[in-house]
């Protein structure tokens, strides 16, 4: 099973994969609560989070591009759910310049709400990213259930992710299947046909091949408890970081409150 | 590795898949400690159904499973996985970790060991297994020789009393597969491998059990089932090759018109 592209920087040496995981959930708490913090629609206090965000990356020698990379299609849902507020939440005035939607006048206010959602959004989910991109997905499992989060929800998270590299496996499989037997161009209606059959096959194969991985899992004594390999200890460097994510969260709140 | 040796029961049992299909029917047999037992048939015989009744991945319909003075049973998981440990057939749903570190150190994990305890014996089953250093590479990219060995490793680290393999052999070349015998052989405990490759079964096994469709049809010493070929006939096996003397002349070859 491939499990190389969510926490594809977990492993390699970077001074922030090396520090205790419970440490690195710490301060991105601390940071996500800052960044949900920060009132609309003020957009000055997320610098200093980013700007947190930044050093993280480079801490743990993740190419900034590469985080980015994996924002979009989570901001996407944020995207589509605030992109009607400018038109369905009357705030200030209308502003008359600005075609309406289907009668509904447009308010800039609610715009600036809009865009202040999205730019929270933008900074937490980058954050959670860096996190689950340096801190391998086990570890951070334990962490959380040390820190008593429901059991029931960290196993359907940890259920979910391996179906997530399930799923992209038996798709590369089938889509081999296909290329190696395809000689041309195949007809439209035929393609979507097989489209189709395909996404359906490729599910039930997965939850197959999903109820026996967990099989093999319940065979080697898995009983819902998440273990950890990891030797880190909280030492200064974790103190360091703890330190430095509340001075930025800090820097926040004082920008947030003082414009 | 696997030190002490326990005797496995089976009394009427029986299993239904939730879909109904009947894949047990009635089985009475014993694996007997120490000894390493080949569970052969055909394919949808039950081989793997059994096995996995061994280690309370399938809890018996009707009868009962003693894995020496524990019954198996919905209480006693815990103790059966720790006693009994079982390879899957595909290396691929019995690694799941991003390396193969992580999947060995997955049973002895959740033994309860300490980390030290556990990283040692990461280490040394490795060694045992002839994968030194694999710690760090990701399951992924091994061969198949080796994702199948590795599969074995991870059951190996939790020193199970018990060792069930489905199907070892099965889409390993020449040298692996030999190399998966002699490890084998070498392991102590009792051995129960589930195999239609009678060879392996003649090369290893001490006992024999042969289920078709369900059913117990006979059990034995291996020496002796392994050469009666009517009996293997009767349920769609065949002499291993070893004991074929000379091979079957071939089939006349299909053209390309004939598949159509």
């Amino acid at each position: 099973m491939r499990h190389d592209f969510i926490d594809h920087h977990s492993r390699p040496g970077g001074p922030l994969q090396r520090l205790h995981p419970a440490g690195k959930v710490w301060a991105a708490v601390l940071a996500v609560t800052a960044a949900s913090a920060v009132p609309a629609p003020r957009f000055t206090p997320f610098w200093p989070l980013l700007g947190l965000w930044l050093a993280g990356a480079a801490l743990g020698r993740v190419r900034p591009d590469h985080l980015l990379g994996k924002l979009w299609l989570p901001l996407g849902f944020t995207v589509l759910a605030v992109l009607p507020l400018p038109w369905l939440r009357p705030s200030g005035s209308p502003w008359p310049g600005w075609p309406s939607l289907a009668g509904w006048p447009f308010y800039p206010e609610s715009a600036w709400l809009a865009l202040h959602a999205i730019a929270r959004a933008a900074v937490i989910l980058l954050l959670v990213i860096l996190l689950m991109a340096t801190t391998p997905f086990g570890e951070l499992m334990h962490v959380l259930e040390q820190g008593r989060v429901p059991r029931v929800f960290l196993r359907i998270l940890a259920l979910l992710y391996r179906y997530l590299f399930i799923v992209v496996d038996e798709a590369e499989k089938m889509q081999l299947a296909v290329a190696c037997r395809s000689t041309g161009r195949m007809p439209a209606r035929r393609w979507r046909r097989m489209i189709g059959n395909a996404v359906g096959t490729l599910f039930l194969r997965s939850l197959e091949r999903g109820e026996a991985v967990y099989q093999a899992m319940l065979a080697r004594g898995f009983a819902g408890r998440f273990q950890s390999l990891s030797d880190a200890r909280w030492s200064w460097r974790e103190v360091l970081l703890l330190t430095g994510t509340l001075g930025m969260a800090a820097l926040s709140g004082w920008k947030s409150w003082h414009p | 590795m696997s030190a002490q040796t326990v005797d496995i029961a089976l009394a009427g049992v029986s299993f239904a898949y939730p879909d109904g299909r009947q894949a047990l029917r009635g089985i009475t047999c014993r694996f007997a400690a120490g000894r390493c037992t080949a569970v052969a048939g055909p394919n949808g015989s039950g081989k793997s159904t059994l096995l996995g009744l061994l280690n309370g991945i399938h809890l018996a319909g009707s009868g009962e499973v003693r894995i020496g003075d524990l019954v198996v049973g919905k209480h006693t998981l815990e103790q059966v996985r720790r006693r009994v440990g079982l390879v899957f057939q595909e290396p691929d749903w019995q690694l799941f970790c991003p390396t193969v570190g992580e999947d060995v150190a997955f049973g002895p994990l959740n033994l309860g060991l300490g980390r030290a305890e556990v990283a040692e014996r990461v280490r040394e089953t490795l060694s045992v297994i002839e994968l030194p250093g694999f710690e760090d590479r990701s399951p992924f990219h091994l061969s198949g020789g080796e994702k199948k060995l590795a599969s074995l490793a991870t059951v190996l680290a939790m020193r199970p009393e018990v060792l069930a393999l489905d199907e070892p052999t099965a889409g390993l070349d020449p040298f692996h597969r030999r190399r998966l015998i002699d490890l084998v052989r070498r392991l102590a405990g009792t051995r129960i491998l589930a195999t239609h490759d009678l060879d392996l079964a003649l090369d290893l096994a001490d006992d024999l059990v042969l289920l078709d469709e369900g059913r117990l049809v006979a059990a034995g010493p291996a020496g002796e089932l392994l050469r009666d070929r009517e009996l293997l006939e009767r349920h769609r096996l065949e002499l291993p090759l070893r004991l074929q003397g000379d091979p079957a002349p071939p089939s006349p070859t299909l053209n390309n018109h004939e598949l159509h």
